[in-house]
């Protein structure tokens, strides 16, 4: 299995479903947040705002608060290690964002690691023994803490992918899948958005043969309509595969006759469709040099 | 050196799925076979439906194992032979 990059995953699944995620967890907000306003702010703007340590935050979206011109900030920091001073960190980023944007500053912290289970604090302190100078606060999700079957019905895109990253017992793991595909399924989304989904759900719960082989079984029970929509986001993940694996083929045998192509060569080929790959197999054993791969390739137009 | 995570992040992410890899499993076994039988039809004469299916239902390993012993073969009688052989072991 690849590595998961889990931050740049995260990222993706907060920032196309930002509004729905915060609709899951705080829907206080979703009452005083006008949806259309809101604007992702690019790291590159406040990377100079954690000096010292390399750190960008993570995610930062200035939004408008309903019927009035004054806005305010998301800031959302998604951890998927757990980090000693964290709290402090938070704290830190509140009063650079603050003092950057002079906006008020709604932080989150979202905890993805699967252990320990030692609940995250939600506050820093500065306290002396007589005053109490600092006492900042942020709301933490903490994944590992939360029950998945309690986000069984919510249907919401953030619910159906971090499902998977929420307590799952061993036994429970089939069943939670399963759930997680059915309910991206109901969504109705179009298929780049389901993909993003169903990527998160099957890299976060990786199922064994054993296991496989029981979900398949019980995906069968489901009745035909469900069945075939719940199987239409597998089959296009396998699709995409099974054109990977004809181009990684065709690579193989490439390499072996002619050795390494070029770059611009290699692009191509991966750009082939279907059909052209079968073609390109059929011509590939008569190919001597990359000469002759490109002035077959040429025989199609093609983009660069 | 420094630039490179930075053009990497540019791309659109790829996800790699459990799906996804069985899928390219696929498309590999897919490929070879329908190579190799357009190179036993090239060498051997037309192959006829029967042989054609045996060869399409071989595992990823026979399949690697029939390549090789593909310039063994002088006609198809050889094929026929190997092919008995090798699904009688299995």
């Amino acid at each position: 299995m690849a590595k998961i990059n889990h931050d740049r995953l995260f990222k993706e699944l907060l920032t196309t479903f930002f509004v729905e995620f915060i609709e899951l967890f705080f829907p206080d907000i979703i009452e005083y947040l006008e949806a259309d306003s809101l604007e992702f702010i690019d790291k590159e703007i406040f990377t100079d705002i954690t000096a010292g340590a390399r750190r960008e935050a993570d995610l930062l979206v200035k939004c408008r608060f309903q019927g009035r011109e004054t806005f305010f900030l998301i800031h959302l920091e998604h951890q998927s290690k757990r980090e000693k001073d964290f709290a402090r960190r938070m704290f830190f980023y509140f009063a650079r964002l603050t003092e950057k944007f002079a906006l008020p500053v709604f932080p989150i912290a979202l905890f993805s690691y699967d252990k320990p289970q030692t609940k995250e604090k939600s506050q820093y302190m500065v306290d002396f023994p007589h005053r109490k100078v600092v006492e900042f606060n942020f709301a933490v999700i903490q994944l590992n803490r939360l029950d998945w079957r309690d986000f069984l019905l919510r249907d919401n895109p953030a619910a159906s992918a971090l499902m998977a990253k929420m307590g799952i017992e061993t036994e429970d793991r089939v069943t939670a899948k399963k759930e997680c595909l059915r309910m991206i399924a109901r969504l109705k989304l179009d298929p780049a958005r389901a993909q993003l989904l169903s990527g998160f759900v099957d890299s976060y719960i990786s199922l064994l043969e054993a296991e496989r082989k029981k979900l398949e079984t019980e995906m069968q029970k489901l009745p035909s309509k469900e069945k075939e929509e719940v199987m239409e986001i597998m089959t296009s993940w396998k699709e995409e595969g099974v054109q990977m694996g004809k181009v990684e083929l065709l690579n193989i045998l490439l390499k072996e006759k002619i050795g390494r192509v070029n770059k611009n060569v290699q692009k191509q080929i991966n750009k082939l469709s279907t059909e052209q790959l079968t073609e390109f197999g059929k011509a590939l054993f008569n190919f001597e040099s990359e000469k002759d791969v490109e002035t077959w390739l040429n025989k199609f137009p093609h983009k660069n | 050196m420094q630039k490179l995570p930075k053009k990497e992040n540019d791309e659109v992410m790829e996800i790699m799925t459990s799906w996804k890899e069985e899928g390219i499993e696929i498309g590999v076994q897919k490929g070879s076979t329908k190579i190799l039988l357009r190179q036993l039809n090239k060498r051997l004469g037309k192959i006829d439906g029967t042989i054609e299916s045996m060869v399409s239902n071989l595992s990823s390993e026979k399949l690697e194992e029939l390549s090789d012993s593909l310039f063994d073969f002088k006609d198809i009688k050889d094929l026929r032979l190997w092919l008995n052989q090798t699904l009688r072991h299995n």
